[in-house]
């Protein structure tokens, strides 16, 4: 049913961009500790 | 009229109901809260375990204000002092107003877009349950030996690193509350961008949805930083790395760049869906639409990308180069810009409106004018060489308390008074809470408003004693919180007995103003699942 809000194709959608926006955050917490670990020392 | 209105949001609801045979009641005893994944289950969790941490947090700036009452140590050594200062700053940010407005997303979010449910019930059941682990274990951190985190909510290092064994304690409980925090977010943007109603298009979103979808992505960006910056802390203090150590080729000032990063966007999350409820609110006591929805939208989205670029105005003391604090100065007025379109367009939203003052708009007003009291003071604090002799004075503490009592815990309370009824289905006592908001906003104003004064005379912050010329602003200031603190009580009182029972409430709720949006045409209280037949936007 088209207009229905539970329906399989939408929750599969949903959890696929919930995966996406999880690896946007790791990624943001890996890079600013490599960042950190780069910055010229002296 | 209205109540036909209702009678057919009924209607088509239990129609919904008859046909569909995954529909369930919620389950019985403690089951229902611990395996909770309806939206309004955890929704409802979230709000009382908000404001749990609102009396706990409370209860420290008590302790603050008793200290500080007169000049001279009283009760609180200088540690336990900085302790309680700590404490109060996390448990309010971290547990009180963000859980908060999470709270009400889980709500209102589904209802508003025209959803069943969340869209990731069973990650929203983790987010939640994280909460009440990570802050059991910030709070028993006042019972290590060493005494809980004593180096401001900003844990700038090497005085952080002082902390005794309640250190790696209060990292793993900020690395909880951040995990719990990012979830949060990313099922509030799947949830808007996958869930919402046919024909509900982006620019059709009420603003609530709109301010928490960017406040989302605010959340997804600077929370991991939080995370990265304690947990460098925690390999310098244990593993012997020297990120924030200039001994070993490391740079303290570092951690302040990196925790700005995050801090300064985090108020904007604290402020961002605040903004959305009194965006919801004036409009319905005022009898007309909002003045410039797409204004609005893109002054929060702006507002969202300036908070980006100001951080080390944080910092203009840390001795940056001058370029350096010119850059910060400017981008942190830009601010002020969509700022003030928001300001002007509630203004103009009730302009020759057709003005009511019930609860809601009383808390949305009172946000309005105290909040930009706040914005004002921060553009004061913007300006680089005034911000030498202001930065770590009580014009700062003054400043954002404004902010985000008035603010943020104001936006909370108005949207608590807008909404309750929806939830429980009874009304509230009137009387009750117009006196918890003039009590409020009374008393907000003489705790906070003489600090300004202290800090422009040089009272420094985080110190338990103080030179006598501080004391009667002080006395002034420490009366105000206590009174401010009690009217608190009154709030609870009100939500305990509206949850309890009273005057049944309309679907419409505000039968005599204006209401607008989708959760309006459920029934109140709103069903166990919001919409199940998703209904059609024209």
């Amino acid at each position: 049913m088209a207009d229905n809000l539970l329906d399989t194709q939408r929750q599969r959608r949903a959890k696929r961009n919930a995966l996406w926006l999880g690896l946007l955050a790791l990624g943001f917490y890996a890079a600013f500790i490599l960042l950190s670990m780069s910055r010229p020392h002296g | 009229m209205s109540s036909t209105h209702i009678s057919d949001a009924s209607h088509d609801h239990s129609h919904a109901h008859d046909h569909d045979d995954g529909h369930h009641g919620p389950m019985k005893g403690w089951r229902r809260w611990a395996y909770a994944t309806n939206h309004k289950d955890i929704g409802t969790m979230y709000l009382i375990f908000s404001l749990a941490m609102f009396l706990t947090g409370g209860l420290m700036a008590m302790l603050i204000r008793a200290e500080l009452l007169q000049p001279g140590v009283q009760f609180l050594d200088p540690g336990k002092f900085n302790s309680m200062t700590t404490m109060h700053a996390l448990i309010m940010v971290f547990g009180a107003v963000m859980p908060a407005f999470t709270g009400l997303a889980n709500w209102m979010i589904p209802m508003q877009v025209g959803a069943p449910d969340m869209a990731l019930p069973r990650m929203n059941n983790l987010s939640f349950w994280l909460l009440p682990f990570a802050f059991a274990l910030l709070l028993l951190t006042l019972l290590v030996p060493g005494g809980g985190p004593a180096g401001g909510w900003t844990l700038y290092p090497p005085l952080v690193l002082q902390t005794g064994d309640a250190f790696p304690m209060a990292v793993f409980a900020v690395h909880l509350m951040g995990a719990s925090s990012i979830m949060g977010a990313i099922n509030v943007i799947v949830t808007i961008m996958n869930m919402r109603a046919p024909g509900m298009t982006l620019l059709k979103m009420p603003l609530f949805v709109w301010t928490w979808l960017i406040t989302a992505y605010l959340l997804i960006a600077v929370m991991p930083v939080l995370a990265g910056a304690v947990t460098m802390l925690l390999t310098d203090h244990y593993f012997g790395t020297t990120f924030f150590n200039a001994a070993g080729g490391g740079d303290p000032v570092m951690f302040q760049h990196i925790f700005w990063f995050f801090g300064h966007p985090e108020v904007y999350i604290m402020i961002l869906p605040a903004f959305g409820v009194v965006s919801e609110i004036i409009p319905t006591f005022s009898r007309k639409p909002l003045f410039g929805y797409d204004a609005m939208v893109y002054a929060t989205a702006s507002i969202a990308f300036l908070s980006f670029i100001v951080w080390a105005h944080h910092m203009f003391t840390t001795g940056m180069p001058l370029v350096g604090e010119m850059f910060f100065m400017m981008s942190t007025m830009l601010i002020a810009i969509p700022t003030g379109v928001k300001v002007f367009n509630w203004t103009a939203t009730m302009w020759k409106g057709s003005i009511s003052f019930e609860p809601p708009m009383l808390f949305a007003l009172s946000f309005l004018f105290l909040f930009t009291i706040g914005g004002f003071s921060g553009l004061m604090l913007a300006i680089a060489p005034v911000d030498f002799q202001y930065h770590d004075t009580y014009f700062v503490v003054a400043h954002f308390h404004y902010v985000l009592v008035p603010g943020a815990i104001f936006g909370i309370m108005a949207a608590v008074y807008y909404w309750l009824p929806k939830w429980c289905g009874h009304m509230y006592n009137m009387t009750l809470a117009k006196t918890h908001f003039w009590l409020s906003t009374i008393f907000v104003n003489v705790l906070f408003f003489p600090q300004h004064f202290l800090g422009l005379a040089g009272m420094p912050r985080r110190i338990p004693d103080y030179n006598t010329q501080f004391a009667d602003w002080n006395f002034v200031s420490s009366i105000g919180g206590f009174c401010f603190g009690a009217s608190q009580l009154l709030f609870v009182y009100l939500i305990w007995s509206t949850v309890r029972g009273g005057v049944k409430a309309s679907a419409k709720v505000w039968d005599t103003a204006a209401p607008h949006g989708l959760e309006w045409t459920l029934p109140s209280p709103a069903p166990y699942h919001s919409f199940e037949e998703a209904p059609e936007i024209k």
